[in-house]
């Protein structure tokens, strides 16, 4: 069941709806949560890789590495989060809207 | 148990410094009287910068690794660091008054100051994707608040949200392609990745997304959507230390990892072709689109952000350029990043230098008359104008002309025409404010300079110094340049 295979497969679909959620959503909470999904897409990807990588017996990797790694991501997808909520508030309370397309002080 | 020196606790200095002075700002706000100019953060930043500064001098020498690794100390990195720091410094200490004047002169804005260029440095030395990607991190989330700071004011708020989208956006393509990579090599240390024996497709995705998330960091074409609306709407003096930082910072990541992990030396060639062909097409696409773009701008600040987009073009030219060969494309590259971080600080300081009570002083035809009531502020303007459009004596003539003859040398024929041809074009848009300057009345009136804005008047002579010191003798960094790629391997 938890294979390699599987669980790259289930982050490429995560990474995909993620990126289709950002892409195609107007709504700028729900572009947020999906980049939080992509952000966990990728670490399901890293934890996945960790595991394999330690279960080869001829490998030098420890497998520590992608775990080690998925907790600074989580601290830094936090810290990300809390900006991007602070600037959306800034702007809700400036312009009512959460809606990206009605963003447009700035173009050209 | 591994042990720690002094060596590896010095190496700590050039990102630790403005750390600790980040800390110390936050920490003494709060006891500064209200209302009054919080010039003691200032100094207090300045102090640190220069420390960090100062420690550079101590590291440079030949290249070796710390914490396991992780970080590398080297002519390269320590060579960006050197132009990341002073333009932080600069930004820290010439842009009080403008901050005062803007509403945001807390301690915020020097904290976060401090902080991204922590970030920034980080990025320049790291050894390891997972310093990689927390010096991306640390950088682009002050960036992303500092873009916002003027949070009463739509058109900076809505910069930040925009750049704050795309940039996380992009963090989510540079995370999965480290993970991607990590999967294939079971590495994550730079060097190591490069002599492993690994799954050539899997890494070859990993590199794609990698140089797709770097792509939008360094605001390359298609990527480069974010770039005019961010530069516009933030605080000039915020968009000056994004378009000289951010870009160094972005781009030092960025040689350091397509040359250690990916480059010509490595045991899966093929991948190397795979990012010079990502590279040419991000830019020519840059140099085409960037270029165009500023033709049609009103807005100086808007303008500057399209010619980061062609320059951008022009850096990752030369990065392609050293594709296959050790040293003269690369090195170019990290020369002409070197030279624009300078080139590009100046106009955003004479913006900040002019702006009054928080409105940035940003259309192009403003600038009349500027020339006769501002001689020193329009001759510097005029000065950095020439450099990014690539006329002698300036760092910008040296640096295309490098690139270019790297390139012509690499056998990027058309490419090098097309970059030569684009900075012709380029010509047009940078002379037209030089010419409103001198040759037409003034419109409105033109702000008149005030005492407080003597460190301003100071860090734009000392940028227009370096912009014409590196013009006239460039050999001295050229070898530094050259020297900082040949320490990667």
């Amino acid at each position: 069941m938890f294979t390699l295979s599987n669980c790259i497969v289930l982050s490429a679909l995560l990474f995909a709806i993620g990126a289709y959620g950002v892409v195609a959503r107007r709504n700028i909470l729900v572009m947020l949560m999906s980049v939080e999904l992509m952000l966990n897409a990728g670490n399901l990807a890293l934890i996945a890789f960790s595991r394999y990588h330690a279960s080869i017996p001829s490998s030098a990797a420890n497998g520590l590495t992608g775990h080690v790694f998925v907790l600074m991501t989580m601290v830094v997808a936090a810290a990300e989060v809390a900006v991007g909520l602070a600037i959306l508030i800034a702007l809700f309370r400036n312009r009512q809207t959460v809606d990206p397309g009605e963003l447009d002080l700035l173009k050209g | 148990m591994p042990t720690f020196g002094t060596a590896e606790l010095l190496s700590l200095l050039p990102f630790g410094c403005p750390l600790l002075g980040a800390l110390v700002v936050l920490l003494m706000d709060p006891f500064l009287v209200k209302d009054r100019p919080k010039l003691p953060l200032a100094y207090v930043g300045l102090a640190s910068m220069l420390c960090a500064w100062a420690s550079l001098g101590f590291l440079w020498g030949d290249r070796t690794v710390a914490w396991s690794g992780a970080l590398a100390i080297d002519r390269f990195g320590l060579f960006l660091s050197f132009a990341i720091i002073t333009v932080g410094a600069l930004t820290v200490f010439a842009t009080t008054e403008y901050a005062r004047q803007a509403g945001i002169d807390c301690g915020e804005y020097y904290a976060l100051l401090l902080t991204a260029t922590s970030g920034m440095v980080l990025l320049a030395m790291a050894n390891d994707l997972l310093l990689v990607f927390l010096g991306i991190e640390v950088m682009s989330i002050s960036v992303y608040a500092l873009a916002g700071i003027t949070r009463t004011r739509q058109r900076s708020i809505e910069a930040a949200m925009k750049y704050f989208l795309l940039g996380a956006f992009a963090t989510a393509f540079v995370l999965y392609g480290i993970a991607l990579i990590y999967g294939a090599t079971g590495e994550i240390r730079l060097d190591r990745i490069a002599h492993h024996m690994a799954n050539t497709s899997l890494l070859a995705a990993g590199l794609t997304f990698l140089v797709i998330g770097f792509g939008f960091k360094v605001g390359a074409a298609p990527f480069h959507m974010w770039t005019p609306d961010a530069y516009e709407g933030a605080p000039a003096s915020v968009t000056g230390f994004m378009a000289a930082g951010v870009k160094a910072a972005g781009f030092a990541a960025f040689l350091r990892v397509l040359v250690v992990a990916f480059g010509a030396g490595a045991s899966s060639p093929e991948v190397s072709v795979v990012w010079t062909d990502l590279l040419w097409l991000a830019s020519a696409g840059s140099m085409l689109l960037g270029n165009l773009a500023a033709l049609a701008q009103t807005n100086l600040k808007r303008m500057l952000a399209w010619s980061s987009v062609a320059h951008t073009g022009y850096a990752l030219l030369g990065i392609v350029a050293g594709e296959g060969r050790v040293g003269a494309g690369s090195a170019a590259a990290l020369f002409y990043v070197f030279g624009y971080s300078f080139m590009t600080l100046g106009p955003f300081l004479v913006i900040a230098l002019l702006s009054r009570n928080g409105e940035d002083f940003e259309t192009i035809d403003d600038l009349a008359g500027l020339g006769q009531r501002r001689p020193l502020a329009a001759g510097a303007l005029s000065l950095f104008l020439l450099s990014l459009a690539g006329l002698p004596p300036t760092v910008g003539f040296v640096g295309k002309l490098y690139v270019f003859r790297s390139a012509f040398d690499g056998g990027w024929i058309y490419l090098t025409v097309l970059g030569v041809v684009t900075t012709l074009l380029s010509v047009y848009y940078y002379l037209r404010p030089i010419v409103l300057m001198y040759m037409r009345d003034a419109r409105r009136e033109l702000p008149v300079a005030v005492p407080a804005d003597w460190t301003t008047h100071f860090a734009i002579g000392l940028t227009a110094a370096a912009v014409l010191l590196l013009g006239l003798t460039p050999s001295g960094y050229l070898d530094a340049a050259l020297a900082g790629v040949l320490s990667l391997r």
